[in-house]
């Protein structure tokens, strides 16, 4: 297992297949099923005690997985021990060896793979110029800064050209202005590099910032795949709603075509889901698919032709949060609320306490099933 | 790459200021006893080293041309050196476990490191005399399961039993406190980039957990060669350590010339035995605190 390194390195597909985890009768994670093609770069996104954590420690091979199999590039991990994996990982914290230098971190794995001298000072100093470090290969660890520490444990990570790099949360620590730069770098490298990456985080933003695919985690299940495009668009229940971006929701009941609340009935006719199913559910819209206004201007007539009237409900602003290009406006409505951005473009539609008037496409609302009751 | 080589967030954090400020004068009790109860002394010590029967070095020629006081120098070093080696060896893999282990499996392992530590000097002593003399405890268990007896009371072998003992907790706590700011995904970052869990532990756990062990060793090793009481109760006289003949000389024989060149010997070993390790340490560019709470 010596993998020799080029610019050209192909990650290997990635199966779990069942997995769960159990510590004593608590069950961490349960039946995670998922696929990851070669060359993929996959977020596992959850809150905190998610799984998420879990499943990359399985998958690590720091936990030993209770039930289930994962299969790398088609060999079975499940029985392999750590150091036998040949996985690339980013941890939280760096975890770089303080005392070596820069050269040394990036050299340790390449060292266990018994390489000779010569492909070793050239596998370095390739993943040196990847990050942009080589002028920092002599320094300590301790030397180096947040942003630096980072660029140093991806470039252990990735010099030795694995199948497969697992990221552990690897920008929480940074401050936000580098955690984008730093995301835009991941992304390149993962491009060059063609590898396959599973990277782990709480947060939303990065998460559809870097991924080809979203896994959605929430008690230690896996809650919705998809693209990130799909899961902002389409989420298939509440929590992948809430999590992934923001949203106006209001509570009610559907049936048969129809959604019921306080505020009134809304034909989801035009709806871009309209379940076969009834019961208590709520509906979710986006907050820049929503107008704003005054609560004395009339429901605006629709614009798309379909003849559909648009959908309106009054509402209440509960806060107002000035972002630069827009404004968010946190309005609670009956049996809901939620936040609506309106572009910044002068004039206000009211002050805190101010009745509004908010309106949808009604092909801009998802009906969700409703898990609370 | 012309943003990598910014380095960002950077910046010294802010000097400590220097001087004590008005609460300085709050040091000055603690200056006043080392100066008179330890300063003041050690001076007379080495005075009457170079004054007394008369003044010169002769005092000094005496400790380096009689073989008696090599010997004892000799074998002060070999019995530190020898605490200092087994109490490492020993405690290492206690602080270990300790380190690893859930808070409360640390307390109760805290608990009997201290043991000895809140024990008189002279009970533990004297419990060794009990376990190790010829019909005592440990012969008591040898002969039972049929070995021969041992006659290790008066040997050099009780003296080391019973100064490992005794210095076991200075070597495991500062052990214990660099192994516990020790990331353990840092050795585990090891294992997954290829490393054998043994191989793990040799090239990353070992390198940095080593200033607790050199600030555990530099303490043992300056303790044990200020040993007096667990020497002269464990000890044969025959073979004498520096601290009781420094004891001999001045309060049986009231000789303070001899006696203070012992001391000196003795103050002069300490300092490089310091020296050493501070060299050692800079070469394997380490932080050692020799008051435990070492770090890298």
């Amino acid at each position: 297992m010596s993998p020799e390194h080029s610019g050209d390195v192909t990650g290997a597909a990635l199966q779990l297949r069942g997995v769960t985890k159990r510590f004593g009768s608590f069950t961490a994670i349960e039946d995670i099923s998922l696929t990851i093609e070669p060359g993929e770069f996959v977020t596992f996104l959850g809150p905190s005690g998610s799984g998420k954590t879990t499943t990359l420690n399985c998958i690590a091979g720091f936990e030993e997985v209770t039930a289930g199999e994962i299969l790398l590039g088609g060999n079975s991990l499940t029985s392999l021990p750590i150091h036998k994996r040949n996985l690339g990982m980013v941890f939280q914290g760096y975890a770089l060896f303080p005392h070596m230098t820069v050269e040394k971190n990036i050299a340790y794995p390449l060292k266990q793979r018994k390489l000779p001298r010569a492909a070793i000072a050239r596998d370095v100093a390739f993943a040196l110029e990847t990050v942009g470090l080589t002028e920092f290969k002599d320094r300590m660890p301790t030397q180096l800064s947040g942003g630096q520490r980072q660029r140093v444990a991806l470039a252990r990570a990735i010099c030795f050209g694995p199948p497969l790099l697992l990221m552990d949360e690897p920008l929480s620590a940074l401050d936000k202005a580098l955690r984008e730069q730093l995301q835009l770098e991941i992304r390149r490298i993962h491009r060059e590099l063609g590898t396959t990456v599973v990277f782990v985080t709480h947060d939303q933003d990065e998460a559809l910032a870097l991924s080809d695919r979203i896994v959605v985690f929430d008690k230690g299940r896996i809650v919705q795949i998809g693209t990130p495009r799909e899961l902002y668009q389409n989420p298939e229940n509440v929590f992948v709603s809430e999590f992934v971006g923001e949203s106006v929701m209001i509570a009610g009941s559907y049936a048969d075509g129809e959604f019921s609340t306080e505020a009134g009935r809304f034909s989801t006719a035009a709806a871009s889901s309209s379940p076969q199913w009834s019961g208590p559910a709520q509906m979710m819209i986006r907050p820049e698919r929503i107008g704003i206004a005054g609560a004395e201007a009339s429901a605006p007539a629709s614009g798309d032709g379909s003849g559909d009237a648009v959908h309106s409900v009054r509402g209440v602003i509960e806060d107002i949060t000035y972002v630069g290009n827009a404004v968010k406006y946190r309005v609670g409505l009956p049996g809901g609320g939620g936040i609506v951005r309106s572009q910044d473009i002068g004039g206000t539609v009211g002050d805190i306490g101010a009745p509004v008037r908010l309106s949808w496409n009604p092909a801009d609302a998802r009906i969700l099933a409703r898990e609370d009751a | 790459m012309t943003t990598a080589t910014r380095p960002a967030g950077s910046g010294a954090p802010p000097r400590a200021r220097r001087g004590l400020g008005p609460y300085g004068i709050l040091v000055l009790p603690v200056i006043l006893i080392v100066v008179l109860c330890f300063v003041v002394p050690m001076l007379t010590v080495l005075v009457r080293a170079v004054t007394e029967p008369e003044p010169g070095l002769q005092n000094f020629a005496w400790l380096f041309a009689s073989d008696h006081t090599l010997a004892l120098i000799g074998r002060t070093l070999r019995l530190a050196g020898a605490a200092t080696l087994i109490t490492a060896l020993i405690g290492y893999p206690y602080a270990y476990a300790m380190a690893t282990a859930g808070p409360r499996v640390q307390a109760i392992m805290l608990l009997v490191v201290l043991l000895p530590f809140w024990t008189s000097m002279m009970v533990r002593t004297f419990a060794w005399i009990i376990i190790l003399q010829n019909n005592g405890v440990l012969n008591a268990m040898l002969t039972g399961v049929g070995l021969p007896p041992q006659s290790l009371l008066y040997t050099q072998t009780a003296v080391l039993i019973g100064m490992c003992q005794v210095l076991m907790p200075f070597m495991v706590l500062p052990m214990v406190a660099v192994m516990r700011s020790i990331d353990m995904r840092i050795p585990l970052a090891a294992q997954t980039f290829g490393a054998p869990p043994v191989k793990a532990f040799f090239t990353v756990y070992l390198p940095m957990s080593l200033p607790g062990v050199l600030s555990g060793a530099l303490i043992v090793f300056i303790l044990s060669l200020g040993f007096y009481v667990t020497p002269a109760l464990l000890g044969s006289p025959r073979e004498q350590i520096l601290p009781n003949a420094l004891f001999n000389q001045i309060v049986d024989l009231l000789n303070w010339g001899q006696g203070g060149a012992l001391a000196v010997a003795l103050l002069v070993t300490v300092g490089l035995a310091f020296v050493l390790v501070y060299l050692v340490t800079r070469a394997l560019g380490l932080k050692v605190n020799v008051a435990g709470g070492a770090q890298l």
